[in-house]
């Protein structure tokens, strides 16, 4: 460094350099002489980087507090009222200006005369381009100093307003007021887009709204002059470094193609602005790392405003979506345009930007694509359940998205209107042929839409599992997987976490815990690690290692999902009590474990430790639930579980009659809920002889309902129920030394064992 | 000297609890930076040391209960985590359950990559402070040259009073306020790479 480079061949002193460096001015001579001698450059760089690292070393020292330091030092002509608002890089004050008694907002680097040379330089921009602009939607510049500190300093028009995002959340607007502020906003970003100037951070906090709805912008302080040649402008805004806001940043400033910024990234930023105001949430993931950012913008269109918020006409919908397309071509080419086609909106007169109408296609797909009708009002509510709630997988392409939306609201309909009293020919259709039928309508009619495809695929293996029928669900998850291979992350850990699921029920762990590593991966990968996507998949990795008996491994996945859950909904939530209740149930799993190797004591412990947890998770449940909620029901059930494990018998009754009075009241007496907890209850009074006549009459309904849920679904899974409920009746009557009631258990055994043989021939003459 | 530990060596040594000197370096060493984040965030200094030490009481908690995993992520994730966390749960109480968090501040904990730039700028911050003192305590810069360096950056003085306060060049006033500067970044970069350790 220093002296090796000075004075050589006519070279600067550095004290030139030095001046340079720190923000004076160079003449003619010293850029003509920087310009050809690479060592004189090597130096100014240096000394800007000794003062930069000194800058921030003192300024981190010092800890100032910036209103006192404006105290000690004031600006001549103004007395400083308060803080206004502090950014990344500067702080604004409330102050009066003495001469005209008018209320100002007074701008400083945070850092003071710490400031490196690219903040002063992005400041002393600033001042140059908000001087000329005169708009009634922009802050006006008064006028700019240094103060006796030696700060550098302007004085701007004080707007007595909120931020964009705290007006929408005060004033609740109409989508028409909405839409009239964005064309003032569109106004005033197109005079300066006229005037060269691209704000390149438009966000809410930059957009003030003024007592009577006017809105005004600011903080010009990494605007960019459109075109511009100059190469310290070009070096002070390529530094490397991201400058703007990535939530309303256009993909091409977030791969920092320079070359590329244009007007139009402002006019994505508004997109995002009016998407949020119109929909109530950002168009895009952030995801957890710039590529992936990028990844989200460049590949994914949002789906329309409209999808999140009804009452946005389609007008808006278009106007936003054109806005944010991530191909800035076809953006509209400056906030002028976007501006004419609001007030178009706002006049009822057309838009200009009017979508290709997909209204002809669609039509023709809900056509093509109507369903038998069925008469399983079960499997209705399934399918509908679950093309609902996989509806949101398309939003990945706008007209693809639409194609899906309208060819599962063709099966929801030809579903919906299903009468199953008067359903034609259907009373005798199974589940499997059901099945079948949606099967051939994906593969014959909708291999041409693969996530549509996908979907349904998703959707029948899906029922499959409800059933029980975990090869078939196996095999149509795995089809739905390959098809998803190219859908993105979001899809493809959907994909992976739902056949880990079918996995863990075919007992496959080893399998199962890759696919769900996998779902994982690809979770994190779409959306960060805080989502509730990637807390469910940690959960049910926690699972899958608890099955495998890695009780420390099952834990440890538990506490990741448990973290996320309490970061997304506090420490009290429905979720964090379920990890309580997850958590527990590994404790009685290795308590389990040691009472096998007569380990009693320890074992006793690790239950008294989960019976614990469990109370914890049941006073966390009535907290937030009301007295009635099915959650307390099921965590009475595990509580009495644990007390059985404890063979604290008599407390655990009370509490699985407590789980069924809720179950029944809110799932009727029949539901699968309400039938595992008459078994549990059964079971206890069974360990303990006590109340052994309410337990026979529990364990036959059980057996009944199962018997005739196998027989109406031909499924193997409530047959295998109802047998296991006719033997623990059997075992009931045998220690209430009942003999027509044993008598009549094994008959109920012996149909059962009956209909199971006669269900298995006849799948395996089924099979090709 | 405050820092000498990696942060692997810190949290190996905190698996001990008994180990008062080790857990009065961590908290020296994360608390100015978490009050700092939590600064950011907007909220004001008693909220902020609030949150500073609710989060190092949980982190602590959760590191004896094994929770912390190394292989998952950096500590400094971890107590971002926390403290926001924290946050959140600090403004929930603080309106009686009625009052939303302030708009502003749940927007930016809302947005993961924000709050890691806050906390990695807070924590540039406390290696810059912390760099700073040792420069000033320990380092073996003559005190001419500290002393130049602090008339020209420090109090404001132009080179020529210094260089004439010192019976120097301007040139030699540039050159020690340079080797400071070089003094410091290797102080900064031996400290940097104590916490990027974690």
């Amino acid at each position: 460094m220093g002296d090796a480079h000075e004075s050589i061949g006519g070279c600067p002193d550095r004290a030139e350099l030095e001046i340079l460096a720190s923000g004076g001015t160079s003449t003619p001579e010293l850029s003509g002489h920087l310009a050809h001698c690479a060592s004189c450059r090597a130096l100014l760089k240096e000394i800007t980087e000794e003062n930069d690292l000194l800058g921030s070393a003192l300024f981190a020292e010092s800890n100032s507090n910036d209103i006192e330091r404006i105290e000690d030092q004031p600006i001549d002509g103004y007395e400083v009222l308060r803080e206004l608002h502090r950014g990344g890089q500067g702080v604004v004050f409330v102050a009066r200006q003495i001469s005209t008694n008018r209320t100002v907002a007074i701008k400083m680097l945070l850092q003071g005369r710490f400031a490196t040379s690219s903040q002063r330089m992005r400041f002393d921009r600033e001042v140059e381009l908000v001087a000329g602009l005169r708009h009634s939607g922009i802050v006006t510049l008064y006028e700019s100093g240094t103060s006796r500190g030696g700060d550098v300093y302007f004085a701007m028009e004080y707007v007595d307003g909120t931020t964009l995002d705290q007006w929408h959340e005060r004033v609740r607007p109409s989508v028409g007021e909405v839409s009239d502020l964005f064309a003032k906003i569109c106004s005033a970003v197109r005079y300066a887009h006229g005037r060269g100037i691209i704000h390149r951070d438009l966000k809410p906090g930059n957009i003030l709204v003024g007592p009577m709805g006017h809105p005004h912008i600011l903080d010009f302080g990494i605007a960019r002059v459109a075109n511009s040649g100059d190469p310290e402008e070009t070096m002070a805004t390529e530094a490397g470094q991201f400058l703007g806001t990535f939530a309303y940043a256009a993909p091409e400033q977030l791969e920092g193609a320079a070359d590329r910024v244009d007007v139009r990234v402002d006019v994505f930023a508004l997109g995002v602005l009016l998407y949020e105001m119109l929909a109530g949430c950002r168009p895009f993931e952030m995801g957890d790392s710039l590529a992936e950012l990028i990844r989200n913008r460049l590949d994914r269109i949002p789906p329309a405003p409209s999808s999140h918020a009804a009452g946005v006409p389609l007008d808006l919908d278009v106007i936003c979506l054109k806005a944010l397309s991530p191909d800035p071509e076809r953006r509209y080419a400056s906030a002028g345009e976007m501006e004419e086609d609001l007030q178009r909106h706002l006049d009822g007169r057309p838009i200009l930007a009017r979508a290709d109408s997909t209204s002809y296609v669609l039509g023709r797909l809900i056509r093509r694509h109507k369903v038998p009708f069925l008469a399983l009002a079960t499997i209705v509510v399934l399918v509908i359940a679950s093309l609902i709630s996989l509806g949101f997988l398309y939003a990945e392409a706008e007209h693809e998205r639409r194609v899906a939306d309208e060819t599962l609201r063709g099966f929801q309909d030809s579903i919906g209107i299903i009468n199953p009293q008067t359903g034609q020919g259907t009373h005798d259709m199974s589940v499997g042929e059901y099945i079948r039928i949606m099967e051939d309508h994906v593969v014959s009619e909708l291999d041409e839409q693969p996530r549509v495809g996908s979907a349904l695929l998703t959707t029948l293996g899906l029922i499959e599992l409800a059933f029980d029928e975990v090869d078939k669900s196996q095999a149509l998850l795995e089809q739905a997987l390959v098809l998803r291979r190219d859908s993105g992350p979001a899809a493809l850990g959907e994909a992976y976490h739902n056949l880990g699921r079918v996995l863990f029920r075919k007992g496959q762990y080893d399998n199962a815990l890759d696919s769900y590593r996998n779902a994982l991966r690809e979770r994190i990968d779409a959306h960060g690690t805080f989502h509730p996507d990637v807390a469910m998949t940690y959960q049910h990795l926690g699972s899958t290692l608890r099955r495998t008996g890695d009780y420390d491994g099952a834990l440890s996945e538990f506490i990741q999902a448990e973290l996320i859950w309490e970061s997304l909904y506090g420490p009290s939530s429905e979720q964090v009590a379920g990890l309580l209740n997850n958590r527990a149930w590994v404790l009685v799993d290795q308590a389990r474990e040691y009472a096998a190797a007569g380990r009693d004591e320890e074992s006793r412990s690790l239950l008294e430790d989960a019976h614990f947890r469990l109370l914890d998770a049941s006073a966390m449940i009535r907290g937030i639930a009301s007295a009635n909620d099915y959650r307390i029901g099921r965590s009475e059930r595990s509580i009495g579980q644990v007390l059985v494990e404890l063979g604290r018998l008599e407390e655990a009754i009370p509490r699985f009659d407590e789980s069924l009075r809720i179950q029944i009241s809110r799932q009727g007496a029949q539901s699968d809920g309400v039938l595992r907890t008459m078994l549990l209850r059964a079971s206890a009074c069974i360990q303990g002889g006590i109340e052994l006549d309410k337990a026979a009459r529990d364990v036959r309904v059980v057996a009944e309902v199962r018997e005739q849920q196998g027989s109406e679904f031909q499924t193997e899974a409530p047959l295998k129920s109802a047998l296991s409920s006719w033997r623990m009746l059997e075992e009931i009557h045998r220690l209430r030394d009942d003999p027509s009631g044993l008598a009549e258990s094994t008959e109920g055994i012996r149909r059962v064992e009956l209909a199971l043989e006669r269900l298995r021939s006849s799948a395996s003459t089924d099979e090709p | 000297m405050e820092i000498t530990r990696t942060t692997t060596a810190m949290l190996d040594a905190l698996h001990d609890p008994a180990n008062a000197e080790i857990w009065d370096a961590f908290d020296r060493r994360y608390r100015s930076i978490l009050i700092g984040f939590a600064r950011n965030l907007g909220l004001n200094e008693q909220d902020s040391a609030d949150i500073a030490q609710e989060t190092l009481v949980r982190f602590v908690k959760e590191y004896r209960e094994g929770r912390y995993d190394r292989e998952r992520g950096r500590l400094g994730a971890w107590l971002v985590g926390i403290a926001r966390f924290r946050i959140l749960d600090h403004r929930r109480r603080k309106g009686g359950g009625a009052e939303l968090i302030d708009e502003a501040i749940a927007a930016k904990l809302d947005d993961e990559r924000h709050l890691t730039q806050i906390w990695e700028n807070e924590r540039r911050h406390a290696i810059l402070q912390v760099a700073m003192r040792e420069l000033r305590e320990t380092s073996r810069t003559d005190p001419r040259t500290i002393e130049m360096f602090e008339m020209l950056m420090v109090h404001g003085l132009t080179p020529q009073s210094v260089a004439e306060h010192h019976g120097v060049t301007t040139h030699d006033v540039y050159l020690a306020k340079s080797r400071v500067a070089q003094g410091l970044r290797k102080i900064v970069d031996r400290i940097q790479a104590e916490y990027d350790d974690g």
